[in-house]
């Protein structure tokens, strides 16, 4: 016991030696989820919560706020602040506006949507942008900007009994990436997004073979979209094709599903 | 064929909420002290108005918090428990209560520095929580990462530790040395070129305790020395030894038939030596390890493994040989030894498969031990997106003692949340178990959980010859939890066995689980929990000559209630010196700019300091001195740097040539002066 007595006394010595300071760094948040895909009745409420977490090393206030989004021709969305035409952000109430977090702490946000009881069947959609309050300066040339860093969450609540309905229209062969890659157009011809997935199979011009996977992007109601079917190989993740393609297998979204079975040339 | 941007990488990013970052140069002087403004137009509602209070079940950090200062935390627990036993030979009541602690801060030279420490409370020295011998409390301070210059490190720690061991020792696919547990010193070195150096020594001990820990050393010493660096890229070589003198074995051996009967029961004194080297490249790495050492003066005992892998798309396999005489151990640590043979595994992976297989082969090599061959393998596979069916299977085969086991099973995402059904068969020559299962993952809301599962169980034995056993058994389990308010979540789990055909023990097992977050630093827990085997009467076997006898055993149980109250509180920021990443070496760089009058290029009595200059450390970093003319830069990363000064602020008619540029070396915690004279225009 003689030898732990004096480890602990040189312990306690050593512990009594060393000081603090204050330092800081930029804006770097963490959400999650980043997405919610919910459901309910008409006149019913939905609440749900989000993790902000603040990853900097220093204290920070975030502004968070609704707003209305869409999906560009490229899926790149665009927020926006004003009230869409058939917005549902009258629906949803936050827990608060602005938020302030110290370094590495984590907050259990609230939202809710609250159904009106005569709500159609269909889709509310918006996105929850969580924005640094104090814009940092970054370095674009010569020039130093201020930017502030934003965060967007997507929240889809389906309504009643909205649903998607896919029509698969003919093969196309697009460029992504740079590489050539089979596609599939499709169409959303129901009332709630969906999201394409499924394990397909096919050859390539020359007999090799691939899986193929489709892009799991969002499909909105009404919109005309491009699969595309991203091949791999147990040894290369990204190769490329030679056309013609054969792919086949079941292609899947939502309850629904379909057997391809196509030429891509 | 249609041309498209390619999008999909960037898109997912958006569409999944990761960070966007927009320049708004006009935000940056709208910020005010209560907030920023809100958006032009729409006003989303609050919540009740903005009356909803906080939800702290993870932290309350709405209001302001201690942020000042490097990183620090503290998490102070005082727990109090009881366990209480039922049944014929029930212990007494086991009583622990006591403090525990850890204390973490960041400094600005010295590295970040850890705390533990625990101390049981009470009038009682109750051997199962001494293990007779009598300490209270266990600690250890920890020093982590403290800078040098040319790229060195150290960690450094004293109190109750484990040994230190080189990363060649403890990164191994099929054999690895053990870390003991001490009270003593421990020390690493980490350098260019990966150099590491480890060193430590110390009374061996064992923790005892359940839920406050305390340490208790049982006599003699052990220690460690070890290197390991990389001679050329790619490789990596290494050498440690580790003694004991006069010191009980941390573990007592399985058979004592492998080891000597004074290495079994008494004190050991033993030298081991271990050297490895390992290459490594892109998707292939390999490994030979060699061991060497005396226990208690017998003959020497040797080891030699060698371990391989080579990755290379969805494959990767994992090989190697090993042989370790018997009596061999790693300070007072007993080392898997007597062994010999080899081993080879596969692993595959891709969308819809995952699959393993395995082959070992494992001998004895004094001849005491059995010769087995395992073989293990398992696979599943996605049939859909909410379909997936596997399987594994297992063999040991020991001449006259070979076992095997199948396991098949489905799972199935749907409305409800996740199902699995499965059949596992196992058997072996006296026995055969064949059981069904049905899991249930429930889709609950936020915030709750439920899972649920069913089995039927059916054993046959024939342990007992000319009295077959066979016994059905149902199991029903329940796991559920869920936040009841902002304040108070609960947690509980549920098991009833009970046999509805044949013999076997019913049972019955609970366990709740109550968290109250009281304020945004200080929960208090609740956790009770009892476990029942009820009353039954199983076959005994009294006398070889004699039929066995239906024995009745009484019931036992153990139930205990465990209050936590905890204190926990964090803030500051890690430390970054000027110019570098964190954690980095770092000095102080500090002087006067002054009036050099008497033109001598230095700060003399009676010369005055220049205030309210502004000094710039590598063109980044800025500083105004004081009204003597001195300015301090607390923490610059150990380096080369250059000082200039702004000139703006000198009296006419004084100048600096070249704007002050001085050229100054900072070193790792050291104060470097750096004083800078004005001379008079002429």
């Amino acid at each position: 016991m003689t030898v732990r007595r004096l480890l602990m006394s040189s312990a306690l010595l050593l512990a009594t030696l060393t000081a603090t300071d204050a330092f800081a760094d930029g804006f770097a948040a963490l959400v999650s989820p980043p997405r919610f895909e919910l459901s309910s009745k008409a006149g019913g409420t939905v609440r749900q919560v989000f993790e902000l977490t603040n990853r900097s090393g220093s204290p920070a206030k975030f502004r968070i706020h609704t707003a209305d989004f869409t999906l560009g021709a490229d899926y790149g969305v665009a927020f926006h602040e004003e009230l869409l035409p058939d917005s549902c952000r009258p629906w949803v109430a936050i827990e608060r506006a602005l938020v302030a977090l110290p370094a590495g702490s984590t907050i259990r946000y609230r939202f809710q949507v609250q159904v009106p009881k005569d709500a159609p069947d269909g889709e509310c959609r918006f996105g929850i942008l969580i924005e640094g309050d104090e814009p940092s300066m970054a370095k674009a040339g010569q020039m130093q900007l201020p930017v502030v860093g934003r965060i967007g969450i997507i929240v889809y609540v389906t309504v009643g009994d909205a649903a998607p309905k896919i029509e698969v229209f003919g093969p196309e062969v697009v460029t992504l990436n740079g590489q050539q890659v089979p596609a599939l157009r499709v169409h959303n011809a129901g009332n709630a997004h969906t999201r394409m997935s499924g394990f397909l199979s096919g050859a390539d011009a020359q007999g090799r073979k691939y899986d193929f996977t489709p892009s799991d992007l969002p499909i909105l109601p009404d919109e005309v979209r491009e699969v595309f079917l991203t091949p791999s190989t147990s040894n290369n993740s990204s190769p490329t094709l030679t056309f013609p393609v054969t792919v086949q297998g079941t292609l899947e979204w939502g309850n629904q599903n379909t057997e391809l079975n196509e030429r891509f040339k | 064929m249609k041309p498209l941007a390619a999008h999909a990488s960037r898109l997912t990013a958006c569409l999944c909420g990761i960070a966007l970052t927009a320049a708004v140069p006009s935000v940056a002087g709208a910020q005010t002290a209560t907030g920023p403004e809100p958006p032009p137009g729409y006003q989303d509602r609050l919540i009740d108005d903005g009356k909803l209070s906080p939800d702290i079940s993870e932290g309350d950090y709405y209001s302001s918090s201690d942020t000042s200062g490097l990183a620090h935390a503290i998490r102070l627990e005082g727990v109090a428990s009881v366990l209480q036993q039922e049944g014929p030979n029930a212990a007494p009541d086991l009583h622990e209560n006591g403090v525990l602690l850890d204390a973490q801060w960041d400094t600005h030279s010295y590295g970040a520095w850890s705390l533990d420490a625990t101390g049981r409370i009470g009038t009682d020295d109750d051997p199962r929580l001494t293990g007779g011998g009598g300490s209270r409390t266990a600690f250890s301070l920890h020093e982590r990462g403290m800078p040098f210059d040319d790229g060195w490190f150290t960690d450094n720690a004293l109190g109750d530790l484990n040994t230190p061991l080189i990363t060649l020792g403890r990164t191994q696919t099929r054999f690895m040395l053990t870390s003991g547990a001490m009270a003593g010193l421990t020390t690493e070195w980490r350098g260019p070129d990966n150099i590491q150096i480890v060193a430590g020594g110390g009374e061996p001990g064992v923790y005892e305790g359940i839920k406050v820990p305390t340490f208790q050393t049982l006599g003699g010493t052990t220690a460690t020395v070890g290197a390991e660096w990389s001679p050329a890229p790619q490789w990596v070589v290494g050498a440690e030894y580790a003694g004991a003198r006069n010191a009980a074995l941390y573990l007592q051996p399985v058979d004592s038939n492998l080891f000597p009967p004074e290495v079994s029961s008494q004190r050991i004194n033993s030298n081991t030596g271990f050297l490895s080297a390992a290459w490594q490249d892109t998707g292939n790495r390999a490994q030979l390890n060699v061991i060497d050492g005396t226990l208690d003066g017998n003959a020497n005992a040797f080891g030699i493994w060698a371990d391989g892998s080579h990755t290379q798309g969805a494959y990767s396999q994992m090989f190697g040989l090993f042989r370790i005489d018997p009596n061999l151990s790693w300070g007072n640590q007993l080392i898997t030894s007597d062994v010999e043979g080899g081993y080879y595994r596969v692993n595959y992976q891709s969308r819809r498969w995952i699959a393993d297989f395995g082959v070992d082969e494992v001998r004895s090599v004094s001849g005491l031990g059995p010769q087995t061959t395992f073989f293990n393998s398992d696979a599943r596979y996605q049939l859909s997106r909410d379909i997936g069916i596997g399987g594994v299977a297992n063999l040991r085969y020991t001449p006259g003692n070979t076992a095997w086991s199948l396991e098949g099973y489905l799972d199935n995402l749907n409305s409800l949340g996740s199902t699995r059904v499965q059949l596992d068969y196992a058997t072996d020559p006296q026995t055969q178990d064949a059981t069904v299962t049905l899991q249930q993952n429930w889709e609950m809301r936020q915030g709750t959980r439920l899972a649920t599962s069913v089995a039927v169980d059916r054993l046959q034995s024939t342990a007992i010859p000319g009295y077959p056993q066979d016994t059905t058994v149902l199991r029903l389990a329940a796991y559920g939890g869920g936040d009841l308010t902002t304040r108070l979540s609960v947690d509980g789990t549920i098991q009833w066995a009970t046999a509805v055909q044949g013999r076997a023990a019913p049972s019955t097992s609970a366990d709740v689980a109550l968290r109250y977050q009281i304020t945004r630093h200080w929960t208090a827990d609740l956790d009770y929990y009892e476990n029942r085997i009820g009353s039954w009467t199983p076959l005994v076997v009294t006398s070889p000559l004699a039929p066995p006898t239906p024995t009745p055993v009484p019931m036992q149980g153990v139930r205990g209630i465990f209050l936590s109250v905890l204190y926990q509180a964090a803030g500051g920021a890690h430390f970054v010196p000027l110019g570098g990443a964190a954690g980095s070496g770092a000095g102080r760089l500090s002087g006067v700019v002054y009036l050099d009058a008497n033109e001598n290029g230095r700060f003399d009595a009676g010369e005055s300091g220049v205030a309210n200059v502004t000094v710039i450390l590598d063109g980044r970093f800025s500083v105004r001195t004081d009204g003597n003319g001195r300015y301090d830069f607390p923490a610059v990363v150990a380096g080369h740097h250059v000082i200039t000064v702004q000139q703006d602020n000198l009296p006419l008619p004084w100048t600096l040539s070249d704007s002050g540029r001085t050229e100054v070396d900072v070193k790792t915690r050291d104060r470097t002066e750096l004083d800078i004279g004005a001379l008079r225009l002429k």
